[in-house]
């Protein structure tokens, strides 16, 4: 095992990181008489974590300010929200990553059977062990609802659309932070509280109220569908429909978004409370 | 031909009708060379005669006088004498020889003499035997040794074939698939993981497409002279059947025979390369022997096949063993033949005025239970199971008139007995489908009602391995999109579709139509079950599950049944369903649940669904599904008839499990190898299953180290690559200052 | 794993860096924002407001008292990390395109970008604990030269040199106080578009449009080399595994025809020895721009064009996860 710079048969040189923050380099050579030494120097390259730690806890008393200054404490449903379950795809051949993907969706999908499930998160772990539990419960306590924290992990979809109400129900614009202003096509008498809406857009021309029933009742129980409509009639292009149980939103997002309905791909998604959006 | 003729040559002075003069001047060279009498001619009027009695120098006349006189009894004719006959004398005894030459008057008598007069009776102690002349020299040239190569010519090298079914020792038990894309045909491993290994890849391995034979030995190409098959270790060229602008094949189900169909007729065979021969002219069909490449025969098509283009394939269809291939012709007739005689049963065929579709029965006879030496609790009464006869051809007869409803039949081959018929009301069309054993059949037969304005489809099933066959009956009102038995099992599913029956329906845009409209249905086939004390169970045909609002269109069983995958083709967006029919397998079908109702814990027993849904997962686009042939594995593929793009196979496993993805622009056809059946018994694959658990064990090892096993080379250069990366830290670490530094010397 | 997203942004994203002790993490867009973030639970601290143009490049001091920010608005500046308050503005004659404080903060580089008739231009100001006493005069102003083609991104290295990189695919080191260029060399054929060293700072990985992501040695030699179909916009170096992540894409690149139910654009993993891909994670519905990783290896966020910020925090599978049994 030639080593390339120095005489044959020294053994290789290590880097070892110690608790301190410090790092243990140890290399060997043969000193001027010629015998093997070893050689072990202590590098300061790290931080002390003795003097990192007490530095994080007194940033955590630091107040909010700027954009944040209105903020309570915890994590607010405005600017934070958790994401629905997405694995960092590990593989020891590269080609297996391309191929992943429908693997990934399709775990997902599984997780709905599983026995397992996370109060919070709806991962397939205990709620004692979710890694998001923390966030989870302060954004409950900052928006007020209870509840798991959205059965985020349906049939293959991860990152789609769960809007920023992360906790995955839908919010009611009176209770929801921020702007109280009715959202479009909404009619504010009827109490939809309890039921799951989604957004359907970039329908056809001439699609009609029943052509929209139609399209969501293989999902489930529509509750109300409002099809946005010019004064002639004709489809303005996107709809909402409201269903009795997150699951069936769930599947008709699923489904729905990238539909090929009539020449056109359709987007679902789970409707948004009326804020500026992020794109 | 008049003689050339020199006018100018002619002095003025001859006379004209002097014949002999004028042969002069006449130049007979053309005529003499066209009536030339050839030397070896000389003697096609001499015969050698033996057995001739022997006489003397004085007898000799007499005797070549009765012999003439004979012979012109005969009507043939001797010459006139000097030259009529020549007998070689024995000079020492003065007797003849006891043979004669005699010249007859024109060749055909000396034909005509050996024709008839061959061991002609002369008297009764001499009977002649008769040679031609030229014959002598031909027989005296016999070489003394029995030379073969210069008697048959050289005999052509032997070739090795090569070990037909090299692949099945393949230690990983795996199983070839043949990909078709592009201009190149490959054949590879179907690995459990990280995509296929390609063994042969070859550009223009075909011109049309490629095609598997039924048990895995041969892959034929079609080409526009013929069909090549390959096969062996190297998938060698083996043989080629020259038919010029072949489109279909079939092989015979044990791969002894191959059935090509041409549109284009054969035409008369003008040279050696042609194998057929002028009998064969004008025909489209050929059976081949695939060992030795020979034509067997070669088949005429009816006229109104020719005519309409429309010609069903396979058009032969074999019976289980190749013992019996049959077609219908012209729907009255039912021609069965024999193979490798390749001649009609009996010499005719059956007539059964109307038939459209028949079937032979797949039939595996049961095996000797004595045999089965271990596992020993075989049931003893079961020893002699009901069977249907072995070839069994189960036929349609569509409903002709008021008084003549459809008939449903099993016929016997070879006493054309018809065992069990089954009558059905206003029946117009069917499709006969066998379980894979034989042991349950199916008729869907497409009726109308009495006044043949609705239509609906009815499932005739019958249980061949009950007494009498017993028949049930199930009405469907809505259209089947497809249909399967389960192999193995007693099981069938189909997809319908629940759209409204009319009659301008197009199916096609029913087929792909909007999602959710389809209907999946389990059946199970039940036999009668005879209770101790109590009465017969009747059997029937009991629905196991329906689910609808599916979006799917085709149904593949495994082969080795129990598991399903139902897909959406084409249109439907590559849906795929992985289900398992048989999931409380060994288990109770009903489970105890314990609820708890206001408060108190109540315990009712559930039914367990035994129909079980493993996984839901997608292949996009994908336009086809196979199993591959040990029911492991399921193949998806997107070829570029179905979709531009995305070209490629997907490869699950039996719970649905994607293990890759492996892309092949422009594909046009992925094929997996089927296998011959196992040889194993009965009793010895019993015992496998028994000890499943260690044969898993083992494999699991197995598994663990393949996967992470790297080349020999790729270990060096990660090795190389650590090692450099440590010596560059290490120098670039040594321009740091250390806070601490340690020296040691080691000792050696 | 379960990202958090922070929506903090409405612009695409340009960087996003953690402090020294790993518990901040901040992040600037092309709106012209520059936030604060608890990097643990993804909410928001607070922001620095006050540029009026795109915030391209932030630091932050080793004690997390200061930070500071180059903006497209011509200036630079100081920030007290706790209130938000702008200390010291400094005004230049083109967009500023990097910043960075010295490992002591005593000193900062600012580089701008060759706009507006003004040449790319480095000048090194002297930080003071009073903003009273910061001179008017920066320390040092140098001109990388044209044929280097104008720098994107520029960092300290040891003992005061700077390392640069260059449109045209140019890596450059520089001593800071003389001006005088130490070294340069063409390493990639497009334009680099991040720098980032390692924890020792005895090596940096340069990540490059021209779809590659390399690490060179403070001599400018090409150790490692990471591959990949996409252009790489951000790349930074894990500090316990020896692991790199890349970020980028290209929109164009990511259209097919499957339904696009979920982000596509995905942030790779490369061993850092081997060379080769073992991991990835999607989300970002747009290409990343900005990749950083947490001091400790044990979380990574990315920024992407979109305007998302996404923190992963890896889950026990990650540091399992062995490429070659020799992995640490």
């Amino acid at each position: 095992m030639t080593t390339g710079d120095s005489a044959p048969q020294l053994p290789l040189p290590s880097v070892h990181a110690n608790k301190n923050g410090t790092y243990t380099h140890t290399l060997y050579k043969l000193d001027d008489q010629g015998r093997k030494v070893q050689v072990k120097r202590i590098l300061r390259i790290g931080r002390d974590m003795e003097v990192s730690k007490r530095a994080i806890e007194e940033r955590k008393k630091w107040a909010k300010f700027g954009a944040a200054k209105h903020h309570g404490p915890g994590p607010d449903t405005e600017t934070t929200r958790v994401d629905t379950e997405l694995p960092l795809r590990l593989s020891t051949n590269p080609q297996q990553l391309d191929a992943m993907e429908p693997a990934a969706e399709e775990a997902s999908r599984k997780l709905k059977d599983t026995a397992i499930k996370c109060r919070y998160c709806g991962g397939p772990h205990w709620s004692k062990e979710c890694p998001s539990k923390d966030i989870i419960q302060s954004l409950q306590e900052a928006t007020g609802l209870g509840g798991p924290g959205g059965d985020d992990a349906p049939s293959g979809t991860p990152g789609l659309g769960a809007g920023p109400s992360g906790s995955g129900r839908y919010v009611p614009p009176s209770l929801r932070d921020g702007t109280g202003a009715p959202r479009p096509g909404m009619e504010m008498g009827r109490r939809m509280d309890d039921t799951y809406a989604v957004r359907i857009a970039n329908l056809p021309e001439d699609t009609t109220d029943a052509d929209l029933i139609e399209l969501a009742r293989p999902f489930g129980h529509v509750v109300r569908s409002y099809l946005a409509k010019y004064d002639d009639g004709t489809c303005k292009g996107f709809a909402f429909v409201n269903f009795a149980t997150m699951d069936m939103a769930e599947r008709a997002i699923a489904k729905l978004h990238g539909y090929g309905y009539a020449n056109l791909i359709l987007t679902c998604e789970h409707s948004k409370p009326r804020e500026p959006k992020p794109m | 031909m008049a003689p050339a003729l020199n006018i100018d040559a002619i002095p003025l002075d001859i006379d004209l009708t002097d014949d002999a003069a004028l042969d002069e001047f006449l130049d007979f060279g053309d005529i003499e060379e066209q009536y030339a009498v050839h030397v070896a001619d000389q003697f096609d009027t001499i015969l050698v005669i033996d057995g001739v009695p022997v006489v003397d120098e004085g007898k000799k006349e007499k005797l070549f006088t009765v012999i003439r006189k004979q012979f012109g009894k005969e009507g043939v004719h001797v010459k006139d004498q000097p030259h009529g006959f020549m007998m070689p004398m024995d000079a020492a005894t003065g007797k003849s020889k006891g043979f004669v030459f005699v010249d007859f008057a024109t060749p055909a008598d000396a034909d005509k003499a050996l024709k008839h007069l061959q061991y002609f009776k002369f008297d009764k102690s001499h009977t002649f035997f008769l040679n031609k002349f030229a014959d002598v020299e031909k027989y005296a040239a016999v070489p003394d040794q029995w030379d073969e190569e210069r008697a048959l010519g050289k005999a052509p090298e032997y070739v090795e074939r090569g070990f037909l079914r090299d692949w099945l020792l393949d230690a990983g038990a795996r199983d070839q698939i043949a990909v078709f894309n592009k201009t190149a045909v490959s054949v590879m491993w179907g690995n459990k993981a990280n995509g296929p290994d390609v063994i042969h890849e070859r550009e223009n391995w075909t011109e049309g497409y490629i095609a598997w034979s039924p048990r895995g030995s041969y892959l034929a190409s079609v080409h526009r002279m013929g069909i090549a098959l390959w096969g062996g270790a190297a998938m060698d060229r083996l043989m080629r059947f020259h038919h010029p602008g072949v489109r279909f094949l079939d092989f015979s189900p044990k791969e002894s025979y191959l059935v090509t169909f041409s549109p284009e007729p054969l035409p008369m065979p003008t040279n050696p390369a042609q194998p057929w021969g002028p009998e064969s002219a004008g025909h489209h069909v050929i059976i081949w022997d695939i060992r030795t490449g020979h034509i067997l025969r070669s088949f005429a098509l009816t006229a109104e096949e020719i005519a309409t283009k429309n010609v069903p394939w396979p058009l032969f269809k074999w019976s289980f063993d190749e013992a019996y291939f049959a077609r219908i012709v012209g729907n009255a007739k039912l021609a069965v033949y024999e193979a490798p005689g390749m001649g009609l049963l009996d010499k005719k065929s059956i007539p059964i005025p109307g038939i459209t579709e028949f079937e032979w029965m797949p039939y595996t006879p049961d095996e000797d239970e004595a045999a089965a030496k271990d596992g020993g609790k075989k049931k003893q009464q079961q020893n002699k199971r009901v069977q249907a006869p072995p070839y069994t051809i189960a036929y349609f007869v569509p409903q002709t008139g008021p008084d003549q409803p459809a008939q449903l039949a099993l016929m016997s081959l070879p006493n054309k007995q018809v065992y069990r018929s089954k009558q059905v009301f206003f029946g117009l069309s069917a499709k006969i489908h066998f379980q894979s054993q034989g042991d349950y059949l199916l008729f869907k037969v497409d009726r109308t009602n009495r006044s043949g304005k609705a239509s609906f489809v009815s499932l005739e099933v019958f249980r061949l391995r009950e007494k009498d066959y017993p028949a049930d009956s199930v009405e469907v009102k809505e259209i089947m999109v497809a249909f399967g038995w389960e192999p193995h099992g007693n099981r069938f599913a189909m997809i319908t579709t629940s759209d409204v029956v009319s009659a301008d329906l197009d199916l096609k845009a029913v087929l792909a139509g909007a999602p959710g409209k389809m209907t999946t249905h389990i059946y199970q086939v039940e036999a009668a079950v005879e209770k101790k004390g109590a009465s017969v169970v009747p059997g029937g045909v009991k629905l196991v599950k329906a689910m609808d609002r599916k979006a799917v269109n085709a149904l593949y069983w495994s082969p080795k049944g129990r598991y399903i995958v139902f897909a959406g083709l084409r249109n439907l967006q590559g849906v795929l369903e992985f289900y398992d029919v048989d999931a409380t397998a060994g288990e109770a079908n009903t489970a105890t649940v314990t609820t708890s109702v206001n408060g108190k814990t109540v315990t009712s027993t559930k039914e367990v669904d035994p129909v079980q849904l493993l996984a839901a997962t997608e292949h996009h686009g994908s336009s086809d599904v196979a199993w591959d042939p040990t029911g492991r594995y399921v193949m998806s593929s997107v070829t570029m008839w179905a979709k531009g793009m995305d070209n490629g196979v997907m490869l699950f496993d039996v719970r649905g499990t994607m293990l890759y993805k492996h892309s092949r622009e422009q594909l046009k056809q992925a094929l997996w190898r089927p296998r011959p059946p196992t040889l194993l018994p009965k009793h010895k694959q019993a015992k496998v299953r028994k000890n499943i658990k260690q044969y898993a064990r083992d494999f699991e090892i197995e598994d663990a180290t393949a996967s992470s096993a790297l080349s020999a080379a790729e270990l060096e250069e990660r090795r190389r690559l650590f090692d450099a990366w440590i010596q560059f830290r290490s120098r670039a670490l040594l321009a740091i200052e250390a806070e601490d530094e340690i020296v040691t010397v080691l000792d050696n | 794993m379960r990202p958090i997203v922070c929506q903090g942004h409405t612009r695409p994203l340009t960087r996003v860096r953690y402090n020294r002790d790993g518990d901040l993490m901040f992040s600037a867009g092309k709106d012209a924002k520059f936030n604060v973030w608890s990097s643990a639970t993804g909410e928001l601290i607070g922001s620095y407001d006050g540029h009026t143009g795109v915030v391209w490049d932030i630091d932050v001091d080793a004690n997390t008292t200061r930070t500071m920010s180059g903006s497209a608005d011509s200036s630079a500046r100081l920030w007290d990390a706790r209130s938000g308050k702008c200390l010291y503005t400094w005004t230049t004659a083109s967009p500023v395109r990097s910043v960075a404080f010295t490992p002591e903060a005593d000193l900062a580089l600012i580089v701008t970008d060759k706009k507006m008739g003004q040449p790319c231009t480095a000048i090194i100001v002297e930080i003071k604990d009073n903003v009273a006493d910061i001179p008017e005069a920066p320390l040092n102003i140098f001109l990388p030269e044209p044929e280097l083609t104008p720098a994107t991104i520029a960092r300290w290295g040891p003992e005061h040199t700077i390392y640069m990189g260059h449109e045209n695919g140019t890596v450059s080191c520089w001593d800071a106080m003389s001006g005088e260029r130490i070294a340069s060399k063409k390493i990639h054929s497009g334009v680099v578009t991040d720098l980032q060293f390692s924890e020792d700072g005895t090596y940096f990985i340069t990540s490059s449009k021209d779809m590659s992501a390399k690490i060179l040695d403070l001599k400018l030699h090409v150790i490692k080399n990471f591959q990949t179909e996409r252009p790489v916009n951000s790349a930074c170096i894990c500090p316990v595994k020896e692991h790199v992540i890349l970020g980028g894409g290209q929109d164009a690149s990511q259209v097919t025809t499957t339904t696009a139910k979920v982000g596509k654009f995905e942030s790779r993993f490369y061993h850092k020895i081997l060379q080769q891909e073992f991991g990835r994670v999607r989300g970002h519905f747009g290409p990343i721009n900005t990749v950083a990783v947490h001091p400790d290896g044990t979380s990574f966020t990315s920024g992407g064009e979109e305007g998302l910020i996404r923190l992963h925090h890896f889950d026990p599978d990650y540091f399992r996860f062995k490429l070659d049994p020799r992995d640490p």
